[in-house]
């Protein structure tokens, strides 16, 4: 690893792995924060442009990358083989992956994350990931929280894209009334409302880990649900290869997550709240703050996932807002006008 | 002596006629396989506008579209204080 072009600079050492569109948007927050970062990409000549752009340096094997602080994997999935790796020597992951086998494959390193005193936290990204936080604050303001139902626009690099049009054409996962529910991906229309400037969306289910994620974090919701934005083209090409090529710089995007329960009274209450900016930027800076918090050592050793701890939720949501995240609530009843 | 006219036509056209006959088979077999592509080429069109349309009907009405909330706004949200 050639690490001297940091050398004396204050601030962890932290390993991106991956230098698209969602990495570069992790290594420019990592670094407005103080933080030295270390580039890797399966093509070599991308983690040196990262690194020419936002600083750093590039290093040419993972295995450069067992010294850091942390490693974050904003890399296409799998995360498993790499995570577990990385994880055994003791090295802090923070993975965004979005893949749902992905994701359950992760969740099993539970014993050797803490055997070799390691945090791993999965599906640090946008969604998963922001999705989880909201949730967590909408959660909090209610006294029992029945149902959590999130649905994301946009996507960020040519890989989120790619993943999307995958996921389309998947089995989709929700939990129901307790229990695990297959369905087609594609099924399910829901025109959810983004905050502005995207607006109204017609939203399917997809494969997504969100749900299994969103269960783990809060098993008291009786009904878990995942959506994406997508177009008619979307859904009639879902199960072919992509005709057109993904843009390759991202896009606009939004997430928003529905909340419903009871207050204290009993009354029955439905809260919303979503987040919106460029869908590589906002994946990016919630996997940025996740490495912050894993060096701190604020997050316990161990699997972790957005949205189980209430006070690291919190704080990460201030530390989100301060780095130029803009969440809003929905402010209205949620019911169709007369 | 009187001859007999030959029935049936010139010899000349007796010689030629066996192959006017084959050309002209040919050309309305060749036809007949024109137009056999034509209406397979119809039939299949008109299986997939069908299809098409039967997707994309499926798609319009599959799905209840939900109640959205149509009344209200978004506001920034405001984090509880530490």
């Amino acid at each position: 690893m050639s690490a001297s072009t940091d050398r004396g600079q204050p601030g962890p050492i932290v390993g991106v792995v991956g230098a698209g569109v969602t990495g570069q948007s992790v290594g420019r927050v990592l670094r407005s924060r103080g933080g030295r970062i270390a580039w890797y990409d399966l093509a070599a000549g991308a983690a040196v442009r990262a690194g020419r752009r936002h600083g750093g340096v590039a290093v040419d094997s993972l295995d450069d990358l067992r010294v850091v602080d942390a490693v974050v994997l904003a890399s296409p999935g799998p995360h498993f083989e790499i995570a577990a790796s990385l994880i055994d020597d003791g090295v802090d992951v923070v993975s965004l992956s979005d893949d749902r086998a992905d994701v359950v494959g992760l969740l099993t390193l539970q014993r050797r994350a803490v055997t070799s005193q390691a945090r791993l936290v999965v599906g640090a990204a946008m969604s998963p990931g922001l999705t989880g936080l909201l949730a967590r604050h909408l959660v909090s303001q209610l006294a029992t929280a029945d149902e959590v139902h999130v649905a994301m626009y946009g996507t960020g690099g040519p890989a989120c894209a790619r993943h999307h049009h995958d996921a389309l054409g998947g089995r989709a996962w929700g939990w129901h009334d307790g229990e695990w529910v297959e369905r087609p991906g594609g099924s399910g229309r829901e025109l959810c409302w983004f905050p502005d400037p995207i607006g109204p969306a017609d939203c399917y289910r997809a494969s997504l880990a969100d749900p299994l994620l969103l269960h783990r974090a809060f098993p008291q919701a009786s009904r878990v649900s995942a959506r994406v934005s997508a177009t008619r083209r979307d859904r009639l090409t879902a199960r072919l290869p992509m005709l057109a090529p993904p843009h390759a710089d991202g896009d606009r995007g939004a997430v928003r997550v529905e909340v419903r329960g009871s207050l204290a009274d009993g009354a029955r209450e439905t809260l919303v709240v979503g987040a919106v900016g460029r869908t590589g930027d906002l994946a990016g800076t919630v996997a940025a703050m996740f490495a912050l918090e894993c060096i701190a050592g604020t997050i316990p050793v161990g699997v972790a996932v957005s949205g189980e701890d209430a006070a690291l939720s919190l704080r990460l949501l201030r530390s989100l807002t301060s780095a130029g995240v803009h969440v809003h609530e929905f402010t209205g009843v949620a019911r169709a006008a007369v | 002596m009187y001859e007999a006219p030959a029935r049936g036509p010139p010899s000349s056209v007796g010689k030629a006629s066996p192959t006017r006959r084959v050309q002209l088979g040919a050309d309305l077999k060749g036809q007949s396989i024109a137009n056999l592509r034509g209406v397979t080429f119809l039939r299949r069109a008109l299986l997939a506008l069908s299809l098409a349309s039967l997707m994309g009907g499926l798609m319009r009405l599959r799905g209840k579209g939900g109640v959205p909330p149509q009344e209200g706004g978004w506001r920034e949200l405001r984090l509880p204080p530490q």
